[in-house]
C-alpha cells in the first residue's frame, strides 16, 4: 500500500446548462499522503466546492481520473460510491446536518445503520466515541439541546464512527464563534496526529485554513497555490 | 440493513410528528372501517340463513309443473291428473338421494270457523310435508297415513290462522269449513314466524293430500313437489337426480326444455341478499373512496415529507446509504403508516358493527381473519401510495439535497 491516499489526474468537471457549459474545476490535478492535513480556500466561485465533492465521491469527474487508497473511484457505480463514503469518508458540514428530534446516540450512529451494524452494538460504539469526545453525559439528548459547538462535536463523532481514512469538512467552522471554532480545529489537529486520520478543510477564513500543515488555493476552477507551510499556526 | 432496524426507523421517524402522521392515516382509518363493516355484515347475514336453514327446515327443494312450452304459453291445465302423485312415489323409489317426498296442492280459501271467517291458503300434501319442511303440531298431533286412506277430513292448522279463527283459545277438536266441508282440526302447527323472504310461514292449513283432492280440489290439479335431500347428501345430488328423472318420465327430448322447474332455497337466499346487497354497495362505495382519498393523502403527506426531508436524505446519502435504502426506508414508513391505519380502521370498523348489530337488530360477525384483511389491504395501499414519494427521494441528487434549504 502506498502512502498515496489520493491522487487526482487532470480531473474536470463540466455541468450542462442547457446549451450552455460551465467549466467549475478545469484539469485539476492533486495528490494527498496519509496522514496529510490540508485546507483548500477559494473565494466562492472558485470551484472549491465542487472539487470537495469530487474529492469526496459525493461527484463524479466530468474526465480524469480519481485514485482513492488505490480504488479507481471515477470507474465506481452510484451504489460503490455510496458503500466508498461509507467506509472511508467522513463528512463534516458547515450546518452540520443533524437529524432532528433524534438523540445524539443515534445520530453518531446513523452510517452504521447503512453497514448493517446491529442496534445495540451501533449505540455502544456511539456511545463510546460519544464519551471520548467528551459528550458522554448527553447522549440521550436532542441535538436542538446542544450549542453549536456541541452539535458540530456530534457531528464529528458521526463522521469517525466508520473509523473513516479520511475527514472532509466544508466550511466546519462557518457557523461558530471563534473560540468554539479555534476548539473543533484543535480536534481535528488531534485526531490528524494522534489517529493519522488524513484531513481535509475547506474553508474561506485564512485563520482556519492556517491550521493545515498543506494549504491548496482555488481560483477559477484550477489550483493556483499549492504549499506547505513551514510552521503551524 | 436488516428489516427490523427499517421497520423501528421507520416507527421512530413517524413518531417524531404524531399529529400529523394520525391525521394523515384518517381517511385509510375510515375506508378499513367500511370495508370491515361490511364484511362484518356480510359475514353476519351469511351465518343467519345458515341458521336459519338448519332451524326452520328451509332446506326443501320444490319442483313447479310448468306444462310444455309450446308456442310461447304455457299448459299448466293439461297436466295429466294423477302426474304430481306419480312422480313423488317415483322420486321416492328411485331417487337415492331424497329421504321424502310429496305432491302440493294449495288453493287461497275463505275458511270459516264458529267464530269468525279468514282467508288462507289450504295446502294438501302428504305426512311427509311435515318431515320435509321440519313442521312439528304443538298441539294434538300431524296427520298420517291412516288419515289419507280415510280420506279423512283432519287438518293442522298454522298459528296465524287459529289466532284468526279462534282467538286465543286451543284450536284442536275445534271444527273449521273450507269449500262448505268440515274438516276436525287434529293439530297446532309449532310457530314457524314470519320467513326472511317476508312470508307469514304460520298463515296456513294443511290438509290430507287425498282429501284436497276429493273435498277442495275440483279441477284444479297439483303442479307442486317438495322433496328434501337425505341427510349427509348435497341437495345438488338430490335435485340432479330429481331433475334426471323427471325428464326421462315426461318423455322430454335431449333437445327440450325441461317442462318443470326446480328451485330450493338458494333462490329465496340470494333474495335475502338483496336487502344487504344494498348496504354493501353503499358500503363499498364509502370504502373505495375513501380508500382512494386516504391513498392519495398517503401520498401527499408521504411527498410533503420527503420534501421536508430533502437535507436529511441528501446526508444520509452522503455518509453511504444507497438510493434503494431510500426507497426502502421512505415506503416502509408509508407502508407502516397505512397498516397502523389499517389495525385502527379493524377497530373501528369492529365499533361500527356493533352499533349497526344494535340498531338494526342485524347479526354482525368479526373474525380475526378480518384484521388480516384489514392489515393486507393497508399495506397494498401503502407500497402502491408510498413508491413515487419514495422513488422521487431515492432519485434526489445528494449534492442538490445537502444545500437545500
Amino acid at each position: 500500500m502506498s502512502d498515496e491516499l489520493i491522487d487526482i489526474r487532470e480531473a474536470w468537471k463540466v455541468y450542462h446548462l442547457g446549451e450552455i457549459q460551465i467549466p467549475a474545476v478545469r484539469g485539476v490535478s492533486l495528490q494527498i499522503s496519509r496522514g496529510e492535513f490540508v485546507s483548500i480556500t477559494g473565494s466562492s466561485g472558485s470551484g472549491k466546492s465542487t472539487f470537495m465533492h469530487l474529492l469526496g465521491c459525493l461527484d463524479r469527474l466530468s474526465s480524469g481520473s480519481y485514485s482513492f487508497s488505490g480504488q479507481l473511484v471515477h470507474r465506481l457505480s452510484r451504489v460503490e460510491l455510496a458503500r466508498l463514503r461509507n467506509r472511508s469518508i467522513g463528512f463534516v458540514f458547515q450546518s452540520f446536518n443533524l437529524l432532528a428530534r433524534t438523540t445524539i446516540v443515534d445520530n453518531v450512529a446513523l452510517p452504521l445503520i447503512y453497514q448493517g451494524v446491529g442496534r445495540k452494538e451501533r449505540r455502544r460504539r456511539a456511545a463510546e466515541l460519544l464519551d471520548r469526545m467528551g459528550l458522554g453525559d448527553r447522549l440521550r439528548h436532542h441535538t436542538n439541546q446542544l450549542s453549536g459547538g456541541q452539535q458540530q462535536r456530534v457531528a464529528i463523532a458521526r463522521a469517525l464512527i466508520t473509523k473513516p481514512l479520511m475527514l472532509l469538512a466544508d466550511e466546519p467552522t462557518g457557523n461558530l464563534d471563534t473560540r468554539t471554532s479555534g476548539e473543533i480545529m484543535t480536534l481535528f489537529r488531534q485526531l490528524n496526529v494522534d489517529d493519522g486520520i488524513t484531513m481535509v478543510v475547506v474553508t474561506h477564513e485564512p485563520d482556519i485554513a492556517a491550521f493545515g500543515r498543506r494549504h491548496v488555493v482555488f481560483r477559477d476552477g484550477m489550483i493556483v497555490l499549492d504549499e506547505v507551510q513551514s510552521t503551524a499556526a | 440493513m436488516s428489516p427490523v432496524t427499517v421497520l423501528s426507523e421507520a416507527l421512530r421517524s413517524l413518531g417524531k410528528n404524531l399529529v400529523r402522521t394520525s391525521l394523515s392515516v384518517l381517511g385509510i382509518v375510515i375506508g378499513i372501517a367500511a370495508v370491515i363493516t361490511m364484511v362484518a355484515v356480510g359475514e353476519g347475514a351469511r351465518r343467519q340463513v345458515e341458521r336459519e336453514i338448519a332451524l326452520l327446515g328451509d332446506d326443501w327443494i320444490m319442483v313447479a309443473y310448468w306444462g310444455v312450452q309450446r308456442g310461447g304459453s304455457h299448459r299448466q291445465q293439461g297436466l295429466p291428473p294423477k302426474l304430481t302423485t306419480e312422480d313423488a312415489d317415483a322420486i321416492e323409489r328411485e331417487c337415492s338421494a331424497v329421504r321424502a317426498t310429496t305432491p302440493v296442492n294449495r288453493i287461497s280459501f275463505q275458511v270459516v270457523s264458529g267464530y269468525g271467517n279468514y282467508q288462507t291458503n289450504v295446502v294438501g300434501t302428504r305426512p311427509a310435508f311435515f318431515d320435509i319442511r321440519r313442521w312439528k303440531a304443538e298441539e294434538g298431533r300431524e296427520f298420517g297415513f291412516d288419515d289419507m286412506n280415510k280420506l279423512a277430513k283432519v287438518c293442522c292448522v298454522g298459528a296465524t290462522v287459529a289466532r284468526e279463527l279462534f282467538g286465543g283459545m286451543n284450536p284442536v277438536g275445534q271444527t273449521v269449513r273450507i269449500n262448505r266441508v268440515a274438516f276436525d282440526v287434529v293439530g297446532l302447527l309449532a310457530s314457524k314466524g314470519v320467513g326472511s323472504d317476508g312470508r307469514d310461514n304460520d298463515d296456513v292449513i294443511v290438509i290430507p293430500f287425498t282429501s284436497f283432492e276429493r273435498y277442495i280440489a275440483g279441477p284444479e290439479r297439483s303442479g307442486t313437489l317438495l322433496a328434501a335431500a337425505r341427510f349427509g347428501e348435497d341437495p345438488a345430488t338430490a335435485k340432479r337426480q330429481i331433475r334426471d328423472l323427471l325428464r326421462q318420465r315426461h318423455r322430454v327430448a335431449d333437445d327440450e326444455d325441461d317442462d318443470f322447474r326446480i328451485f330450493d332455497r338458494s333462490l329465496t337466499m340470494q333474495a335475502n341478499a338483496e336487502a344487504s346487497r344494498t348496504f354493501n354497495t353503499l358500503l363499498t362505495m364509502i370504502a373505495s373512496i375513501s380508500l382512494l382519498v386516504g391513498g392519495v393523502g398517503i401520498m401527499n403527506i408521504m411527498l410533503v415529507s420527503v420534501t421536508e426531508r430533502t437535507r436529511e436524505i441528501g446526508l444520509r446519502m452522503a455518509i453511504g446509504a444507497e438510493n434503494y435504502r431510500i426507497l426502502e426506508q421512505f415506503l416502509c414508513e408509508a407502508v407502516v403508516l397505512c397498516g397502523l391505519g389499517g389495525l385502527l380502521g379493524f377497530a373501528s370498523g369492529w365499533g361500527v358493527s356493533r352499533v349497526v348489530s344494535w340498531n338494526y337488530g342485524w347479526e354482525v360477525v368479526v373474525s380475526y381473519w378480518m384484521a388480516g384483511l384489514a392489515i393486507v389491504f393497508s399495506t397494498a395501499i401503502g407500497l402502491f401510495f408510498g413508491f413515487y414519494p419514495a422513488w422521487r427521494a431515492s432519485k434526489l441528487d445528494h449534492i442538490d439535497a445537502l444545500r437545500y434549504e
